[in-house]
């Protein structure tokens, strides 16, 4: 049933002066009691679903919506990203994306994965990575003098998921940096069975943020070798574990100041973290009201409590920080680009 | 066992029988059997609804909760499979089968009778597999590597020999055919993208459900259209269906050594970390038929058909807590969910969890325990009316039918590009079922070519880089060797049977 001529001119005198002022102040009316799409990188029940469905229920308080948990882990998670990157930038679809991940992915050749800074909006990062270099407590290789010790014998067998991974971007140049030969073994599928591998015997070593393996290292099945990313957390477990940019770390005879530049560098790509973005052109006012919300949601006692119980890491960031590391993360990729871009070539022979 | 192992066992079992914790795991049970039940629902909708609202509660009743919607589900879709060639869940798709065949000849009832009991006995004998292997959980799940996986799927794949039906020629092809489709998708090593054609929805390969849809269920759906068939079961009245349940369950006990030996296969392979649910009961069945002494009429409506997979896909439940608990592995949708909400209430996979919290892991498999056997018996209470759907007239159950796997393969990811999949092997399966192509072969090729594939590379560099000696390995040399039986077997029992005959009839 349609309106009354003079009822469409009271609605749209209504709209004028009570909705149109609001949506242009950047409040979050245009998806208020509307479904969002949330698109998960993961399977259900993976490290990225947790925290979604976890910030859910307090998030959907905030912005009075309904939020729609989508699983899209095809591909390492590029369909998801893919899927954000193509939605109406309305608000109604946003997603959790692995930054370092889709950095890593993009150096392939005729790679899909969106470009993070030009495809999206990124309004607020979850938490960013620690990565580590891990070796088992019963291979033999204990600390960064082991391994080169062991690598002057023979090459350090290192474990990946593939050659787009975020841990083989960060391989060639922690080991130029550090000087060490390798050798890649490809196909380790889910950081728990990487974790596997090196407890096995398999590999010596695995590149891994601390989160997704975190029970193997705190039982000591896992020993942390090296920081690529990431400060100190305090972790009693983490606490030996020397920073790739530290001077005793980096290898012999290399320019300390370009090493540290580097390893700076690289740390930059690895921490990026995890991200919720939205399609790029989000309007200024929905960016800022729905990154508000996350905040506010990230940062609320309840949320933390609940992480904190589940054993998951919580480092808010707002946009413009996140923006600016990602910014210095992506300066820095095309800079290791020749190596990574080598490294992948002999891999794939 | 040790005293303590003792002792938390009948803790948990205690906890999980006392009032009202009883209730969670039986109202966990009818939700997910509703679930299972309901097109477009299954029960990893049903866990997910459930996380958000299960946040504020205790571990005790979560597991008890979840425990009973992982054990809950896997016997309603077998009931779709038998009656209709609609698999709920690709685990359940090897029991249509034999199933869907015997529900053609008036034995539906039959088929859920020994279905109802294989799946009820099978889900026994994989608990109390969990609770003999939880002192070496840990040792087992961390002993195995890519090439025991690589043998895995090689044991697996030598039933195909089995399974090739009249023509092994054609069999092969199907096969090959199965094979060639699962490398579509990412090249798990190098990344690279193989037979997408651009486009995205193949990025990540061929999903199983949605062709074993259109394979199994359309594929029927256009054969009924086209044959005319009047009934599925050719009987009008539930008078003249011949099979009954008795029949059914009595047969698990006439094959009770293969029910054994299946509910093993099912437990050991849900141990082994990262193997998807479905090829459980893909190797089982191939056991069965490869070992089958009497005349066998696999895929015809034989009756060890519907046992095999059913006491597989209910035993491996047990067997997938191993990993999942011990390792924070998990084998399937359903144990994924479980993981998450474990950790979501501060319970972590791995040591803590097999010695301070291991009440609450017998909590689980006990809850799991109930489950499986509530659905078999509320299974069988249903069996006369389910049974008589085949005795309705398939002009009215066609579109029923089709909907439901319509619905089912839409709904599973939410993507209307699995619908338009399922309709095309849907075409591919009708085809192939009225030129004689076996279609068995091609879909358990490609539930277990990502399987082979993947640890093929891995332990082919890992033995080139001198990681792994793979002859030096003990479950692997076993493996060779239940391979040599598998492809052998049958030709020494055909040959066997062949010399007796002579002999006889030299007599």
């Amino acid at each position: 049933m349609g309106l009354s001529p003079s009822r469409t001119w009271l609605a749209r005198l209504a709209w004028l002066f009570f909705l149109a002022p609001a949506s242009v102040s950047g409040d979050c009316h245009g998806i208020e009691n509307e479904t969002v799409h949330w698109v998960v990188p993961s399977v259900a029940g993976g490290g990225y679903d947790l925290y979604s469905r976890l910030i859910q229920p307090f998030l959907e308080n905030r912005l009075n919506t309904r939020i729609v948990i989508e699983n899209r882990p095809e591909a390492g998670g590029l369909v998801a990203a893919i899927k954000v990157r193509d939605a109406r930038p309305d608000g109604r679809t946003i997603g959790i994306v692995n930054a370092s991940g889709l950095m890593a992915a993009g150096i392939l050749p005729d790679s899909p994965a969106p470009d993070l800074l030009r495809d999206f909006t990124i309004l607020a990062r979850i938490v960013s990575n620690q990565t580590f270099l891990f070796s088992s407590s019963n291979a033999g290789i204990g600390s960064i003098e082991d391994l080169l010790q062991v690598s002057a014998q023979r090459p350090i067998v290192v474990g990946v998921r593939d050659i787009g991974s975020a841990s083989f971007l960060a391989l060639p140049v922690a080991a130029r940096l550090l000087g060490f030969d390798y050798a890649t073994v490809t196909g380790y599928v889910g950081s728990t069975s990487r974790a596997l591998a090196v407890q096995r015997g398999d590999v010596d070593l695995i590149i891994q943020n601390f989160d997704s393996v975190s029970r193997f290292v705190e039982s000591g099945e896992l020993l942390p070798l090296l920081r690529i990313s990431g400060q100190d957390s305090g972790h009693p477990v983490l606490g030996g574990a020397q920073g790739l940019a530290t001077q005793q770390a980096i290898k012999r005879g290399t320019d300390p100041g370009l090493a540290r530049q580097q390893a700076a560098g690289l740390s930059s790509i690895m921490a990026a973290g995890r991200i919720i973005v939205a399609p790029a052109h989000l309007p200024d006012g929905l960016q800022q009201c729905i990154s508000q919300a996350l905040l506010e949601t990230l940062s609320g006692p309840e949320l933390q409590q609940a992480a904190a119980l589940a054993g998951l890491s919580l480092a808010p960031a707002g946009p413009r920080e996140t923006l600016a590391d990602l910014r210095t993360g992506d300066e820095q990729l095309s800079g290791f680009e020749p190596l990574v871009r080598a490294a992948m070539q002999q891999a794939r022979q | 066992m040790d005293a303590g192992l003792i002792d938390a066992a009948i803790d948990g079992l205690y906890l999980v029988f006392s009032w009202p914790y009883i209730l969670y795991p039986v109202a966990g049970t009818l939700l997910a059997m509703l679930f299972s039940a309901s097109p477009g629902l299954n029960s990893a909708t049903l866990m997910t609804l459930a996380i958000p609202l299960t946040f504020a509660w205790e571990p005790l009743p979560v597991l008890l909760l979840f425990g009973a919607f992982v054990g809950g589900a896997t016997f309603m879709g077998s009931i779709t499979a038998i009656l209709f060639n609609i698999p709920g869940k690709a685990s359940n798709s090897v029991t249509l089968l034999d199933g869907y065949p015997l529900t053609q000849k008036g034995q539906a009832r039959t088929a859920i009778g020994a279905a109802a009991a294989a799946s009820a006995l099978g889900a026994t004998l994989g608990v109390f597999i969990l609770f003999a292997m939880i002192p070496f959980m840990r040792t087992a799940a961390t002993t195995l590597g890519p090439a025991e996986y690589l043998m895995f799927a090689v044991w697996g794949l030598t039933a195909l020999a089995a399974l090739v039906g009249n023509s092994m020629i054609k069999g092969l092809v199907a096969a090959g055919l199965g094979f060639q489709l699962a490398f579509i998708g990412y090249d798990p090593r190098t990344a690279e993208l193989r037979f997408t054609f651009g486009l995205d929805y193949l990025s990540d390969g061929l999903s199983l459900v949605p062709v074993l849809l259109g394979l199994f269920a359309l594929a029927e759906v256009i054969d009924l259209l086209v044959s005319g068939r009047v009934t599925l079961s050719g009987r009008h009245k539930t008078a003249e269906l011949s099979g009954r349940v008795g029949e059914g369950i009595a047969a698990v006990f006439r094959n009770f050594w293969l029910f054994i030996r299946c509910s093993v296969i099912g437990a050991v392979i849900g141990a082994i970390p990262g193997i998807g649910s479905s090829v459980a009961g893909f190797i089982a069945y191939g056991h069965a038929s490869q070992t089958a002494r009497k005349p066998a009429f696999f895929g015809e409506g034989d009756i060890r058909g519907v046992i095999a997979p059913e006491a597989a896909n209910d035993a491996k439940d047990g067997g997938a807590l191993i990993p999942t608990l011990a390792l924070g592995i998990p084998g399937g949708t359903g144990t994924a969910i479980l993981l998450g909400v474990l950790t979501l209430h501060g319970m972590t996979p791995g040591r803590e969890m097999l010695t301070t919290n291991l009440t609450l892991v017998f909590v689980l498999a006990w809850s799991l325990f109930l489950s499986n056997w509530l659905t078999s018996l509320l299974g069988l209470a249903l069996v006369n009316p389910l049974a008589r759907l085949s005795t309705i007239k398939t002009t009215r159950l066609v579109p029923v039918i089709l909907a439901l796997a319509a619905f089912g393969a839409f709904q599973y990811r939410g993507l209307l590009a699995d619908l338009f999949c399922a309709l095309v092997f849907g075409l591919v399966g009708f085809l192939m079922k009225r030129r004689d192509w076996p279609r068995i072969p091609m879909v358990m090729a490609l539930a277990l070519a990502p399987m082979f594939e993947n640890n093929l590379h891995l332990t082919l560099r890992l033995q080139e880089l001198g990681r792994i000696d793979f002859w030096s390995r003990p479950v692997v040399v076993t493996l060779v060797l239940l391979t040599a039986v598998n492809l052998l077997l049958p030709t020494f029992l055909a040959t066997l049977r062949r010399f007796r005959e002579g002999s006889h009839g030299d007599h």
